[in-house]
Protein backbone atom coordinates (compact mmCIF):
# COMPACT_ATOMS: atom_id res chain seq x y z
CA UNK A 1 0.00 0.00 0.00
CA UNK A 2 1.54 3.31 -0.97
CA UNK A 3 2.25 5.84 1.71
CA UNK A 4 0.32 9.04 2.21
CA UNK A 5 3.10 11.03 0.56
CA UNK A 6 6.76 10.84 -0.14
CA UNK A 7 9.37 12.21 2.18
CA UNK A 8 10.28 15.87 1.84
CA UNK A 9 13.81 17.07 2.17
CA UNK A 10 12.91 20.46 3.50
CA UNK A 11 9.18 20.01 3.57
CA UNK A 12 6.43 21.59 5.62
CA UNK A 13 7.66 22.20 9.12
CA UNK A 14 5.93 20.87 12.15
CA UNK A 15 5.78 23.88 14.48
CA UNK A 16 8.59 23.66 17.00
CA UNK A 17 10.22 20.61 15.39
CA UNK A 18 13.69 20.37 13.91
CA UNK A 19 12.99 16.85 12.70
CA UNK A 20 9.70 15.03 12.52
CA UNK A 21 8.43 11.79 11.07
CA UNK A 22 4.91 10.62 10.56
CA UNK A 23 3.69 7.07 9.98
CA UNK A 24 7.10 5.81 8.81
CA UNK A 25 7.14 2.39 7.25
CA UNK A 26 9.96 0.53 5.57
CA UNK A 27 10.75 -2.90 4.25
CA UNK A 28 13.49 -4.25 2.02
CA UNK A 29 12.05 -5.34 -1.32
CA UNK A 30 8.91 -7.37 -0.70
CA UNK A 31 10.07 -8.61 2.70
CA UNK A 32 8.27 -8.08 6.00
CA UNK A 33 7.78 -4.57 7.28
CA UNK A 34 10.80 -3.73 9.43
CA UNK A 35 9.26 -0.48 10.60
CA UNK A 36 5.63 0.49 10.44
CA UNK A 37 3.72 3.45 11.76
CA UNK A 38 6.66 5.15 13.49
CA UNK A 39 5.99 8.80 14.30
CA UNK A 40 8.27 11.12 16.23
CA UNK A 41 9.21 14.74 16.70
CA UNK A 42 12.56 16.15 17.79
CA UNK A 43 12.57 19.84 18.73
CA UNK A 44 15.61 22.11 18.45
CA UNK A 45 17.87 21.26 21.38
CA UNK A 46 16.06 17.94 21.79
CA UNK A 47 17.68 14.54 22.25
CA UNK A 48 16.07 11.32 21.03
CA UNK A 49 17.62 8.00 22.00
CA UNK A 50 16.58 5.08 19.79
CA UNK A 51 16.97 1.74 21.50
CA UNK A 52 16.10 -1.84 20.72
CA UNK A 53 17.55 -5.27 20.16
CA UNK A 54 19.48 -6.41 17.12
CA UNK A 55 17.44 -6.34 13.94
CA UNK A 56 14.65 -4.18 15.31
CA UNK A 57 15.28 -1.45 12.77
CA UNK A 58 17.28 1.17 14.69
CA UNK A 59 19.76 1.76 11.91
CA UNK A 60 17.06 1.68 9.27
CA UNK A 61 15.06 4.26 11.20
CA UNK A 62 18.11 6.53 11.44
CA UNK A 63 18.80 6.20 7.73
CA UNK A 64 15.21 7.20 7.03
CA UNK A 65 15.47 10.17 9.39
CA UNK A 66 18.83 11.28 7.99
CA UNK A 67 17.85 10.91 4.37
CA UNK A 68 20.03 8.32 2.60
CA UNK A 69 16.96 6.09 2.28
CA UNK A 70 13.41 7.17 1.54
CA UNK A 71 10.55 5.62 3.53
CA UNK A 72 8.13 3.29 1.76
CA UNK A 73 5.31 4.78 3.82
CA UNK A 74 4.93 8.03 5.66
CA UNK A 75 7.10 11.11 5.55
CA UNK A 76 10.10 12.76 7.15
CA UNK A 77 10.38 16.53 7.47
CA UNK A 78 13.73 18.14 8.24
CA UNK A 79 14.37 21.81 8.78
CA UNK A 80 17.84 21.57 7.27
CA UNK A 81 20.64 19.24 6.25
CA UNK A 82 21.67 16.42 8.57
CA UNK A 83 25.05 15.45 10.01
CA UNK A 84 24.73 11.67 9.86
CA UNK A 85 27.08 8.99 11.15
CA UNK A 86 26.18 5.62 9.61
CA UNK A 87 26.48 2.43 11.57
CA UNK A 88 28.76 0.52 9.21
CA UNK A 89 32.35 1.62 8.86
CA UNK A 90 35.43 -0.03 7.52
CA UNK A 91 35.42 1.13 3.93
CA UNK A 92 37.05 4.52 4.32
CA UNK A 93 39.05 5.54 1.24
CA UNK A 94 42.80 5.05 0.93
CA UNK A 95 43.68 8.70 1.58
CA UNK A 96 45.23 10.38 4.64
CA UNK A 97 42.62 10.73 7.40
CA UNK A 98 43.34 14.44 7.90
CA UNK A 99 42.68 15.03 4.20
CA UNK A 100 39.45 13.07 4.48
CA UNK A 101 38.23 15.20 7.39
CA UNK A 102 39.43 18.38 5.72
CA UNK A 103 37.63 17.63 2.44
CA UNK A 104 34.44 16.52 4.15
CA UNK A 105 34.02 19.16 6.80
CA UNK A 106 37.03 21.46 6.67
CA UNK A 107 38.06 20.41 10.18
CA UNK A 108 40.90 18.44 11.72
CA UNK A 109 41.51 15.80 14.38
CA UNK A 110 44.50 15.68 16.68
CA UNK A 111 46.55 12.58 17.28
CA UNK A 112 45.47 10.54 14.26
CA UNK A 113 48.07 7.90 13.33
CA UNK A 114 50.03 8.83 10.22
CA UNK A 115 48.63 6.12 7.95
CA UNK A 116 45.94 5.98 5.29
CA UNK A 117 42.33 6.12 6.48
CA UNK A 118 41.63 2.56 5.31
CA UNK A 119 44.60 1.28 7.35
CA UNK A 120 43.41 2.80 10.64
CA UNK A 121 42.06 0.60 13.40
CA UNK A 122 38.29 0.30 13.65
CA UNK A 123 38.23 2.67 16.61
CA UNK A 124 40.26 5.33 14.82
CA UNK A 125 38.18 4.98 11.67
CA UNK A 126 35.13 5.62 13.82
CA UNK A 127 36.76 8.66 15.40
CA UNK A 128 37.80 10.05 12.01
CA UNK A 129 34.32 9.67 10.56
CA UNK A 130 32.78 11.06 13.73
CA UNK A 131 35.09 14.10 13.64
CA UNK A 132 34.18 14.73 10.01
CA UNK A 133 30.46 14.36 10.65
CA UNK A 134 30.42 16.54 13.75
CA UNK A 135 32.37 19.19 11.84
CA UNK A 136 29.54 19.61 9.34
CA UNK A 137 27.55 22.84 9.78
CA UNK A 138 24.22 21.06 10.35
CA UNK A 139 21.65 21.77 13.06
CA UNK A 140 20.39 18.18 13.05
CA UNK A 141 22.74 15.41 14.18
CA UNK A 142 21.88 11.74 13.66
CA UNK A 143 24.43 9.26 15.00
CA UNK A 144 24.14 5.49 14.71
CA UNK A 145 25.86 3.80 17.65
CA UNK A 146 28.51 6.51 17.92
CA UNK A 147 30.29 4.91 20.87
CA UNK A 148 31.01 1.62 19.08
CA UNK A 149 34.75 1.07 19.07
CA UNK A 150 35.56 4.21 21.06
CA UNK A 151 37.60 4.21 24.27
CA UNK A 152 36.36 5.89 27.44
CA UNK A 153 38.17 9.16 26.80
CA UNK A 154 36.68 9.44 23.32
CA UNK A 155 33.23 8.63 24.71
CA UNK A 156 33.58 11.37 27.30
CA UNK A 157 34.75 13.86 24.66
CA UNK A 158 31.83 12.92 22.46
CA UNK A 159 29.39 13.36 25.34
CA UNK A 160 30.79 16.82 26.07
CA UNK A 161 30.58 17.83 22.42
CA UNK A 162 27.00 16.63 22.06
CA UNK A 163 26.03 18.34 25.32
CA UNK A 164 27.36 21.61 23.89
CA UNK A 165 25.47 21.13 20.65
CA UNK A 166 22.25 20.35 22.49
CA UNK A 167 22.73 23.50 24.55
CA UNK A 168 23.24 25.44 21.31
CA UNK A 169 19.85 24.25 20.07
CA UNK A 170 20.86 21.42 17.75
CA UNK A 171 18.59 18.39 17.54
CA UNK A 172 20.33 15.09 18.23
CA UNK A 173 19.14 11.55 17.46
CA UNK A 174 21.19 8.59 18.70
CA UNK A 175 20.84 4.87 18.19
CA UNK A 176 22.53 3.13 21.08
CA UNK A 177 23.22 -0.27 22.48
CA UNK A 178 25.48 1.10 25.18
CA UNK A 179 24.04 4.33 26.53
CA UNK A 180 26.05 7.47 25.87
CA UNK A 181 26.44 9.41 29.12
CA UNK A 182 24.19 12.32 28.23
CA UNK A 183 21.63 13.81 30.54
CA UNK A 184 17.95 13.56 29.64
CA UNK A 185 16.43 12.88 26.28
CA UNK A 186 13.40 11.03 25.06
CA UNK A 187 13.68 7.29 24.48
CA UNK A 188 12.14 5.51 21.51
CA UNK A 189 12.28 1.80 22.23
CA UNK A 190 11.80 -0.40 19.19
CA UNK A 191 11.62 -3.50 21.38
CA UNK A 192 13.44 -6.75 20.98
CA UNK A 193 15.67 -6.32 24.02
CA UNK A 194 15.14 -8.24 27.24
CA UNK A 195 14.06 -6.05 30.17
CA UNK A 196 16.93 -5.12 32.46
CA UNK A 197 16.41 -4.86 36.19
CA UNK A 198 19.90 -3.78 37.23
CA UNK A 199 23.05 -2.74 35.43
CA UNK A 200 26.58 -3.65 36.47
CA UNK A 201 29.26 -1.06 35.74
CA UNK A 202 32.97 -1.82 36.03
CA UNK A 203 35.20 1.22 36.33
CA UNK A 204 38.97 1.38 36.11
CA UNK A 205 40.94 3.60 38.51
CA UNK A 206 41.83 4.08 42.13
CA UNK A 207 40.10 5.66 45.11
CA UNK A 208 36.42 5.89 45.95
CA UNK A 209 33.38 6.71 43.88
CA UNK A 210 29.63 6.45 44.44
CA UNK A 211 30.13 5.10 47.95
CA UNK A 212 32.45 2.28 46.95
CA UNK A 213 36.24 1.88 46.91
CA UNK A 214 38.26 0.43 44.06
CA UNK A 215 40.13 -2.79 44.58
CA UNK A 216 42.93 -3.93 42.29
CA UNK A 217 42.32 -0.98 40.01
CA UNK A 218 38.67 -1.90 39.50
CA UNK A 219 35.43 -0.67 40.95
CA UNK A 220 32.20 -2.68 40.56
CA UNK A 221 28.89 -0.86 40.88
CA UNK A 222 25.32 -2.10 40.46
CA UNK A 223 22.69 0.53 39.67
CA UNK A 224 19.17 0.76 38.19
CA UNK A 225 19.14 1.32 34.42
CA UNK A 226 17.71 4.81 34.87
CA UNK A 227 20.79 5.88 36.86
CA UNK A 228 23.34 4.39 34.50
CA UNK A 229 23.87 7.38 32.20
CA UNK A 230 24.34 9.90 34.98
CA UNK A 231 26.69 7.53 36.82
CA UNK A 232 28.85 6.96 33.73
CA UNK A 233 29.02 10.66 32.97
CA UNK A 234 30.06 11.48 36.53
CA UNK A 235 32.65 8.69 36.54
CA UNK A 236 34.21 9.79 33.26
CA UNK A 237 34.41 13.38 34.44
CA UNK A 238 36.20 12.28 37.61
CA UNK A 239 38.83 10.46 35.59
CA UNK A 240 37.56 6.90 35.86
CA UNK A 241 37.62 4.72 32.77
CA UNK A 242 34.65 2.55 31.89
CA UNK A 243 35.82 -1.05 31.56
CA UNK A 244 32.45 -2.74 31.14
CA UNK A 245 28.71 -2.09 31.30
CA UNK A 246 26.36 -5.04 31.36
CA UNK A 247 23.29 -6.64 32.82
CA UNK A 248 23.63 -7.57 36.51
CA UNK A 249 22.95 -11.28 37.06
CA UNK B 1 20.96 27.35 0.46
CA UNK B 2 24.57 26.22 0.05
CA UNK B 3 25.21 22.58 0.95
CA UNK B 4 27.24 21.73 4.08
CA UNK B 5 29.80 20.00 1.86
CA UNK B 6 30.33 22.06 -1.31
CA UNK B 7 29.87 19.89 -4.40
CA UNK B 8 33.33 20.80 -5.66
CA UNK B 9 34.86 19.57 -2.39
CA UNK B 10 32.78 16.38 -2.51
CA UNK B 11 33.97 15.76 -6.07
CA UNK B 12 37.57 16.39 -4.96
CA UNK B 13 37.06 13.77 -2.27
CA UNK B 14 35.94 11.31 -4.96
CA UNK B 15 38.85 12.28 -7.18
CA UNK B 16 41.37 11.87 -4.34
CA UNK B 17 39.90 8.43 -3.65
CA UNK B 18 40.13 7.43 -7.31
CA UNK B 19 43.72 8.65 -7.61
CA UNK B 20 44.76 6.88 -4.41
CA UNK B 21 43.12 3.62 -5.38
CA UNK B 22 44.37 3.79 -9.01
CA UNK B 23 40.99 2.30 -9.86
CA UNK B 24 40.71 3.72 -13.37
CA UNK B 25 44.21 2.79 -14.54
CA UNK B 26 43.10 -0.43 -16.24
CA UNK B 27 40.28 1.25 -18.16
CA UNK B 28 42.59 4.11 -19.15
CA UNK B 29 45.16 1.65 -20.43
CA UNK B 30 42.48 -0.21 -22.39
CA UNK B 31 41.39 3.05 -24.01
CA UNK B 32 44.94 3.79 -25.14
CA UNK B 33 45.15 0.27 -26.58
CA UNK B 34 41.89 0.82 -28.51
CA UNK B 35 43.19 4.07 -30.01
CA UNK B 36 46.53 2.47 -30.84
CA UNK B 37 44.78 -0.45 -32.56
CA UNK B 38 42.54 1.84 -34.63
CA UNK B 39 45.36 4.11 -35.76
CA UNK B 40 48.14 1.52 -36.06
CA UNK B 41 47.30 1.26 -39.77
CA UNK B 42 45.39 3.55 -42.11
CA UNK B 43 42.13 4.17 -40.26
CA UNK B 44 40.40 5.59 -43.32
CA UNK B 45 38.44 8.86 -43.37
CA UNK B 46 38.37 10.56 -39.96
CA UNK B 47 34.60 10.50 -39.35
CA UNK B 48 34.09 6.71 -39.67
CA UNK B 49 37.20 6.17 -37.53
CA UNK B 50 35.90 8.57 -34.90
CA UNK B 51 32.45 6.95 -35.00
CA UNK B 52 34.07 3.57 -34.32
CA UNK B 53 36.13 4.76 -31.38
CA UNK B 54 33.09 6.64 -30.00
CA UNK B 55 31.10 3.39 -30.02
CA UNK B 56 33.90 1.66 -28.09
CA UNK B 57 34.01 4.50 -25.55
CA UNK B 58 30.62 3.36 -24.18
CA UNK B 59 31.86 0.16 -22.49
CA UNK B 60 35.26 1.63 -21.59
CA UNK B 61 33.77 4.70 -19.88
CA UNK B 62 31.30 2.43 -18.08
CA UNK B 63 34.27 0.37 -16.91
CA UNK B 64 36.19 3.42 -15.69
CA UNK B 65 33.10 4.77 -13.92
CA UNK B 66 32.29 1.43 -12.29
CA UNK B 67 35.88 1.17 -11.04
CA UNK B 68 35.70 4.70 -9.63
CA UNK B 69 32.38 4.07 -7.89
CA UNK B 70 33.60 0.79 -6.44
CA UNK B 71 36.62 2.57 -4.95
CA UNK B 72 34.54 5.21 -3.19
CA UNK B 73 33.23 4.70 0.31
CA UNK B 74 29.60 3.72 0.86
CA UNK B 75 29.76 5.22 4.34
CA UNK B 76 30.93 8.57 3.00
CA UNK B 77 28.23 8.49 0.35
CA UNK B 78 25.61 8.10 3.09
CA UNK B 79 27.14 10.98 5.05
CA UNK B 80 27.14 13.18 1.96
CA UNK B 81 23.58 12.21 1.04
CA UNK B 82 22.29 13.20 4.48
CA UNK B 83 24.14 16.51 4.32
CA UNK B 84 23.79 17.48 0.66
CA UNK B 85 20.87 15.50 -0.76
CA UNK B 86 20.80 12.79 -3.40
CA UNK B 87 21.02 15.01 -6.46
CA UNK B 88 24.20 16.78 -5.32
CA UNK B 89 25.80 13.48 -4.33
CA UNK B 90 24.97 12.10 -7.76
CA UNK B 91 26.68 15.12 -9.33
CA UNK B 92 29.72 14.65 -7.08
CA UNK B 93 29.82 10.94 -7.97
CA UNK B 94 29.58 11.71 -11.68
CA UNK B 95 32.13 14.53 -11.91
CA UNK B 96 35.35 12.44 -11.74
CA UNK B 97 34.09 9.93 -14.37
CA UNK B 98 32.97 12.84 -16.54
CA UNK B 99 36.46 14.28 -16.24
CA UNK B 100 37.78 10.91 -17.40
CA UNK B 101 35.40 10.96 -20.39
CA UNK B 102 36.60 14.45 -21.33
CA UNK B 103 40.21 13.29 -21.20
CA UNK B 104 39.41 10.14 -23.21
CA UNK B 105 37.53 12.24 -25.79
CA UNK B 106 40.41 14.67 -26.08
CA UNK B 107 42.83 11.78 -26.55
CA UNK B 108 40.62 10.23 -29.25
CA UNK B 109 40.19 13.46 -31.22
CA UNK B 110 43.82 14.50 -30.85
CA UNK B 111 44.89 11.01 -31.85
CA UNK B 112 42.72 11.31 -34.94
CA UNK B 113 44.13 14.72 -35.81
CA UNK B 114 47.72 13.54 -35.42
CA UNK B 115 47.53 9.97 -36.73
CA UNK B 116 44.79 10.04 -39.38
CA UNK B 117 46.36 11.67 -42.43
CA UNK B 118 43.20 11.49 -44.56
CA UNK B 119 41.89 14.95 -45.39
CA UNK B 120 38.65 15.97 -43.71
CA UNK B 121 36.94 19.22 -42.72
CA UNK B 122 37.26 20.39 -39.14
CA UNK B 123 33.52 19.87 -38.68
CA UNK B 124 34.07 16.10 -39.00
CA UNK B 125 36.36 16.15 -36.01
CA UNK B 126 34.02 18.39 -34.09
CA UNK B 127 31.25 15.91 -34.80
CA UNK B 128 33.55 13.12 -33.67
CA UNK B 129 34.13 14.96 -30.42
CA UNK B 130 30.37 15.24 -29.83
CA UNK B 131 29.88 11.55 -30.61
CA UNK B 132 32.55 10.59 -28.08
CA UNK B 133 30.98 12.80 -25.44
CA UNK B 134 27.54 11.28 -26.09
CA UNK B 135 28.75 7.69 -25.88
CA UNK B 136 30.92 8.46 -22.86
CA UNK B 137 28.00 10.08 -21.06
CA UNK B 138 25.86 7.01 -21.56
CA UNK B 139 28.66 4.82 -20.24
CA UNK B 140 28.95 6.92 -17.07
CA UNK B 141 25.18 6.94 -16.56
CA UNK B 142 24.94 3.19 -17.14
CA UNK B 143 27.63 2.56 -14.53
CA UNK B 144 25.88 4.86 -12.04
CA UNK B 145 22.57 3.04 -12.53
CA UNK B 146 24.15 -0.40 -12.15
CA UNK B 147 26.03 0.72 -9.05
CA UNK B 148 22.82 2.10 -7.55
CA UNK B 149 21.12 -1.21 -8.29
CA UNK B 150 23.83 -2.95 -6.26
CA UNK B 151 24.36 -5.67 -8.80
CA UNK B 152 27.58 -7.65 -8.66
CA UNK B 153 30.64 -6.69 -10.70
CA UNK B 154 30.11 -9.71 -12.95
CA UNK B 155 26.51 -8.76 -13.72
CA UNK B 156 27.62 -5.17 -14.29
CA UNK B 157 30.16 -6.36 -16.85
CA UNK B 158 27.58 -8.57 -18.57
CA UNK B 159 25.03 -5.76 -18.79
CA UNK B 160 27.59 -3.28 -20.13
CA UNK B 161 28.86 -5.74 -22.76
CA UNK B 162 25.30 -6.70 -23.77
CA UNK B 163 24.21 -3.05 -23.97
CA UNK B 164 27.29 -2.14 -26.00
CA UNK B 165 26.78 -5.00 -28.45
CA UNK B 166 23.05 -4.31 -28.77
CA UNK B 167 23.66 -0.63 -29.34
CA UNK B 168 26.32 -1.36 -31.95
CA UNK B 169 24.04 -3.80 -33.80
CA UNK B 170 20.67 -2.05 -33.59
CA UNK B 171 20.72 1.01 -35.82
CA UNK B 172 18.18 3.05 -33.83
CA UNK B 173 19.48 2.21 -30.33
CA UNK B 174 21.61 5.00 -28.79
CA UNK B 175 24.34 5.75 -28.29
CA UNK B 176 26.36 3.63 -30.73
CA UNK B 177 23.69 2.42 -33.18
CA UNK B 178 22.65 5.76 -34.68
CA UNK B 179 26.28 6.94 -34.65
CA UNK B 180 27.55 3.95 -36.60
CA UNK B 181 24.60 3.81 -38.99
CA UNK B 182 24.85 7.53 -39.67
CA UNK B 183 28.60 8.02 -39.98
CA UNK B 184 30.26 4.62 -39.59
CA UNK B 185 30.34 3.97 -43.35
CA UNK B 186 31.20 7.53 -44.27
CA UNK B 187 27.67 8.41 -45.42
CA UNK B 188 25.74 11.63 -44.97
CA UNK B 189 22.66 11.05 -42.82
CA UNK B 190 19.45 13.06 -42.93
CA UNK B 191 18.66 15.71 -40.36
CA UNK B 192 16.42 13.46 -38.27
CA UNK B 193 18.97 10.63 -38.14
CA UNK B 194 21.78 13.04 -37.24
CA UNK B 195 19.65 14.64 -34.54
CA UNK B 196 18.82 11.24 -33.04
CA UNK B 197 22.47 10.19 -33.19
CA UNK B 198 23.44 13.27 -31.18
CA UNK B 199 20.32 13.68 -29.02
CA UNK B 200 19.63 10.00 -28.35
CA UNK B 201 22.58 9.63 -25.95
CA UNK B 202 21.32 12.62 -23.97
CA UNK B 203 17.85 11.05 -23.71
CA UNK B 204 19.31 7.72 -22.57
CA UNK B 205 21.64 9.47 -20.11
CA UNK B 206 18.76 11.42 -18.57
CA UNK B 207 16.71 8.24 -18.23
CA UNK B 208 19.55 6.36 -16.59
CA UNK B 209 20.22 9.21 -14.14
CA UNK B 210 16.55 9.29 -13.13
CA UNK B 211 16.70 5.52 -12.63
CA UNK B 212 19.83 5.98 -10.51
CA UNK B 213 18.14 8.54 -8.26
CA UNK B 214 15.13 6.25 -7.88
CA UNK B 215 17.28 3.24 -7.00
CA UNK B 216 19.33 5.25 -4.49
CA UNK B 217 16.15 6.25 -2.64
CA UNK B 218 15.46 2.60 -1.86
CA UNK B 219 18.78 1.63 -0.31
Amino acid sequence: MPGPRRSDRYGRRVPGAALSASGLGFRYGRGPWLLDGVSLTVPPGGLLRVRGGNGTGKSTLLRLLAGPVAPRRGSVVRTGPVAYLPQQTGDLPAIPPQRLISLLSGGALDGVPDVRADELSRGWQRRVLLAAVLGLPCRIVVLDEPTAGLDAAAVAALADRLTARLAAGDAVVLAEHEALPLAGGEVLDLGGAAPVDLVEVVLGGTGSFHGATASGGRLHLVVPPAERDALLLAALRQGWSVLAVGVHR
Amino acid sequence: MSPPVPTRRAARLGLATAVASRSVLAASFAWVVVLAAVYAADAGPPLPALASTAAVLLPVSAWASAAHLAATSGDLRQVLTAANGRARVLVADALPPLGWVLAATAAAVLGNVVLDRNPAPATDRLLGLLLHLGCGLVGVALALALHAGRVTRGVQALVVVAASLASARVAWLPPAGPVLSSWGAGGHPGLLAAAWALGGPLVVTAGLLLLTLRLRRRR
